[in-house]
């Protein structure tokens, strides 16, 4: 009795200290082209982005993180010193420096930003925090920061979030030419102050990497691209030309296509292209079977407003929509089935490889991207529009795809679910006319994508989308 | 006294006849001559050369040098050659006779100006799991042999041949290591792969690779610019060759109904050179597999192989015709583009295009100057083009005017369409569109005064 008891408690004890961990540290892994967890298990960089986090009232943090916790994101981007955010106060009258001065961080402003990361880390949450917005404040032209303010900002900010579950994103929406070293003088700032325990990268211009500026200094952890908010968003060349950098670092899709921003952010005026959920799921889907270890959502009406604006159509760029609204676009909740997919085969393993398609993969809205298991147990092949796969099965000598009897499966990005089309036995070496299998998806158009799964049918995995036991 | 004065005469005339050695540009992605003018490896393809007779070897070399190739690829052991090539079929012992024809080739080339890309030993048929009659030993030595004999000539060194060097990698190396201890590592080398593949895939930071060749797929399907694009990124930077791509005339590998045709081998080298390579090999359906002299078309391999296989390559026409295919003659337009325009600032920067570029049969492909000089657009089927002139604070062209022209690659003439201040996107709509009519845009830096696109040569 007394032993039982005891383990009871045991038990109830470890699950109390385990609620109370934070979440794990993330670091790099072995491969050079992921994340891990202190384990060594895989971690999921699936963002959201509320670059105006900080400017929201404590009641819109609490909502706004506990709907994205609940619909699957890992990682929340937010600005600490956001645009406008040097003269507009936050709701409770504060801002970010003392009299505009990054040497003077205002302790009232942090402790706000304290109460969201805080939050954000009780419900299982990663912030990646921008210390301040280059496009306003850190150009070549004007910067308010120099080397030894850039440095002390660094510190502080490192020092205070230490122990707390972030990421830096030096940067923001813009170039460093000739400013190179402020960005560098604040890498080593945080690093002083956080012992370098969290990773860091850089958010650079629409359609370019922190890799054209940064990849050789050993501060930048991985990469982070700003794709494009365009219907035309080719973010798999971006990190197709990443992917192969020498050395290998993670790449993140950190910034594309918001859903419901106009179309190449275009002036709002009724009739202008939105981006829809289908554009958005193409673009996050692109940029995981392209070789990123991460992708970044946004939607418009959500990832910015200063907090004194209701109903928010941002930066002009949309119609009018509550944030509520905005929170439940159909895209941020179809971004958890891309993970789940993710998640559902050994997700280390991944590597590109659009040579598994036999036929044009097109490009932008029509695109066909592949990806595959490095040691060929499982290939996922997505198709914007649904157009028929042709896929090489066998590649003259090389399998494509490991085993004997191969295992396919449609699976719908828009609801997470997943059809068995067959298992069959693959054709024998050097029956090239046979080795391509050619499939068409349960419906095809715009807004009609699908992702084949091939497999290895003796390694019984999951069906796609279901939990590895 | 006179034996030495005639040795050194004899030894000035041997260098005399050589063309210029060749090597890799200063920035790493280009070939450049002896004293660094730039240098467009513009191949031609005829494996079975050295099984022709010497009228239809001069034939063959007059006509590619006419039409301004470069290179000519051959294979040194062409089909079914194993025993004439080598005595009772042993590569440790060369038969000087085949090797005597070998000379006469390459000296001939020479003298009509053209390089000679010689495939050692065809891994399709000679060094693969089915057969291998190849060991390190005789690997090198027969390396070595070849590099002895061809020291003083204007060769390349193609090793592999249509094949996965995958467990074969030693004998690579070997016969490498050998071609270098004859020729000194004069000439340069690489390895010809199995499509769609690159050799960067085996030894791509092996010293001994001076460059990459690409097989990318005798189809209308073929995506040359992606392969080529891997291999622009990977570090050490080398050179990359379309050394393969799709055969005009000759059947479609994988769109059974189709046949290559003329746009679809324009448009596959234009996205090559576009792409960032440093050169392109043209291969015509009725010349690459030519063996003797009467036979209409192409014997082709793969039916001798296996009896009652139907040939999978189509029919062709037959030799002398073949070389006539439009292709052949509309390549030399490609280079006279390149050449016409400093060629060795050339980088690829698909971001020129703002709109979809499109693949395969409806590609765009877009490359500049890295200076900013210039700009060339390709446009398979004449689609609009919406360029981006500014990026953000980038100026994609250098100079405040901007002059357009569009490229004929069907005629190698070109239409100046005006000049502009340079802005952000400008559209550009092509003189004609559809199937076949293909576009190059010509932007210049109105203030360096370029001669007309493919008029001239630019000499970086």
């Amino acid at each position: 009795m007394m032993r039982t008891g005891g383990a009871i408690l045991l038990l109830a004890l470890a699950a109390s200290l385990a609620q109370a961990a934070p979440p794990p540290r993330v670091r790099v892994s072995k491969d050079g082209h992921f994340f891990v967890k202190e384990d060594g298990s895989p971690f999921s960089y699936l963002g959201d982005t509320s670059w105006s986090l900080f400017h929201l009232t404590r009641e819109d943090v609490d909502l706004y993180l506990k709907d994205r916790a609940a619909k699957k994101f890992t990682v929340i981007q937010a600005i600490v010193a956001h645009y406008g955010g040097l003269e507009k106060p936050n709701p409770y009258g504060q801002t970010v420096f003392v009299d505009n001065d990054p040497r003077q961080p205002n302790e009232k402003y942090f402790q706000h930003v304290d109460y969201a990361v805080n939050e954000a880390e009780s419900l299982g949450l990663y912030v990646a925090l921008v210390p301040i917005w280059s496009k306003e404040y850190v150009t070549p032209e004007k910067s308010v920061l120099d080397k030894a303010s850039a440095f002390s900002y660094g510190k502080f900010l490192g020092t205070r979030y230490r122990n707390k579950p972030v990421f830096w994103i030096l940067g923001g929406d813009w170039v460093p030419d000739g400013i190179e070293d402020i960005w560098r003088s604040m890498a080593a700032g945080i690093t002083e102050g956080d012992g370098g325990t969290h990773l860091k990268t850089y958010h650079p211009r629409g359609v370019r990497s922190s890799s054209m500026y940064f990849h050789q200094d050993a501060w930048l952890d991985f990469n982070m691209l700003q794709s494009g908010h365009s219907l035309f968003n080719r973010n798999y060349e971006l990190i197709a030309g990443d992917y192969a950098r020498v050395p290998a670092k993670p790449v993140i899709d950190g910034e594309s296509a918001y859903e419901g921003i106009a179309n190449n952010l275009e002036p709002y005026k009724p009739g202008v292209r939105l981006i829809q959920a289908e554009d958005v799921r193409r673009i996050a889907y692109c940029a995981m079977f392209a070789g990123a270890a991460g992708y970044t959502y946004g939607s418009n009406g959500a990832y910015s407003y200063l907090s004194d604006s209701r109903p928010r159509g941002a930066g002009g760029w949309g119609p009018g929509i509550t944030f509520r609204e905005a929170l439940d676009r159909p895209a941020g909740k179809q971004m958890q089935y891309l993970r789940n997919l993710i998640e559902s085969r050994p997700m280390l393993d991944r590597v590109p490889d659009q040579w598994l398609i036999v036929e044009d993969p097109m490009s932008t809205t029509e695109r066909i991207q592949a990806c595959r298991a490095s040691d060929r147990s499982y290939a996922y092949v997505y198709t914007a529009m649904g157009k028929p796969v042709r896929i090489r099965l066998r590649d003259t000598v090389v399998q494509t795809v490991a085993g004997k009897v191969t295992r396919a499966y449609w699976y719908d990005p828009r609801r997470g679910t997943a059809v068995h089309i067959e298992d069959f036995t693959k054709p024998a070496a050097g029956d090239n006319e046979r080795s391509q299998a050619l499939t068409t998806p349960p419906s095809s158009g715009p807004g009609n994508d699908w992702v084949l799964v091939v497999e290895d049918a003796s390694r019984n995995f999951p069906a796609p989308g279901k939990p590895i036991q | 006294m006179r034996t030495i004065a005639f040795l050194v005469l004899s030894t000035c005339l041997a260098q005399a006849a050589v063309l210029p050695r060749l090597r890799i540009s200063e920035n790493g992605r280009y070939f450049v001559k002896e004293g660094g003018a730039p240098f467009l490896y513009l191949g031609d393809t005829d494996w079975t050369l050295l099984q022709c007779t010497r009228d239809d070897v001069d034939t063959y070399l007059a006509d590619r040098a006419a039409k301004k190739f470069t290179v000519v690829q051959i294979s040194v052991a062409g089909f079914d050659a194993l025993n004439k090539m080598f005595i009772d079929g042993d590569p440790a012992r060369p038969n000087e006779e085949y090797f005597k024809f070998l000379d006469y080739v390459v000296q001939k080339a020479e003298s009509m100006g053209l390089y000679v890309s010689l495939a050692t030993m065809w891994s399709n048929g000679y060094v693969n799991p089915t057969l291998n009659v190849l060991n390190n030993d005789t690997a090198f030595s027969y390396g070595k042999y070849l590099g002895t004999r061809y020291k003083n000539t204007s060769v390349i060194w193609i090793l592999g041949g249509d094949w996965f060097a995958t467990g074969f990698e030693d004998i690579w190396r070997r016969m490498a290591a050998g071609i270098t201890e004859g020729d000194g590592g004069v000439h340069l080398k690489t390895y010809h792969p199995k499509s769609p593949r690159s050799s960067a895939m085996w030894f791509h930071a092996e010293k001994w690779l001076d460059f990459n060749m690409l097989q990318t797929g005798h189809t209308t399907l073929n995506r040359n610019y992606d392969l080529v694009a891997e291999d622009w990124a990977r570090i050490p930077v080398k050179p990359v060759v379309d050394g393969e791509g799709g055969y005009e005339g000759i059947a479609d590998g994988l769109v059974p109904e189709l046949t290559i045709q003329t746009h679809d081998v324009r448009r596959i080298a234009y996205s090559a050179l576009f792409a960032g390579a440093a050169g392109y090999t043209y291969g015509g359906h009725g010349v690459w597999g030519y063996r003797s002299p009467g036979t209409a078309g192409t014997p082709l391999p793969a039916a001798k192989k296996k009896a009652g296989t139907p040939v999978r390559h189509g029919p062709a026409p037959p030799w002398k015709q073949a070389l006539q295919l439009p292709g052949a003659s509309q390549m030399q337009y490609l280079r006279a583009l390149i050449e016409s325009r400093p060629m060795l600032e050339r980088i690829p920067d698909q971001w020129l295009i703002a709109n979809d570029p499109l693949g395969t049969t409806e590609r765009m492909q877009a490359c500049r100057g890295s200076d900013g000089s210039y700009a060339f657009i390709y446009t398979a089927t004449g689609r609009k083009l919406k360029i981006r002139l500014i990026d953000g604070p980038y100026p994609k062209l250098s100079g405040k005017t901007i002059r357009a022209w569009w490229y004929d690659p069907r005629q190698g003439t070109s239409t100046a369409t005006g000049e502009f201040e340079k802005t952000g996107f400008r559209d550009f709509t092509p003189p004609s569109s559809g199937p076949g009519n293909d576009w190059v845009l010509v932007l210049d830096d109105a203030s360096k005064n370029f001669p007309a696109p493919g008029k001239g040569v630019v000499a970086r």
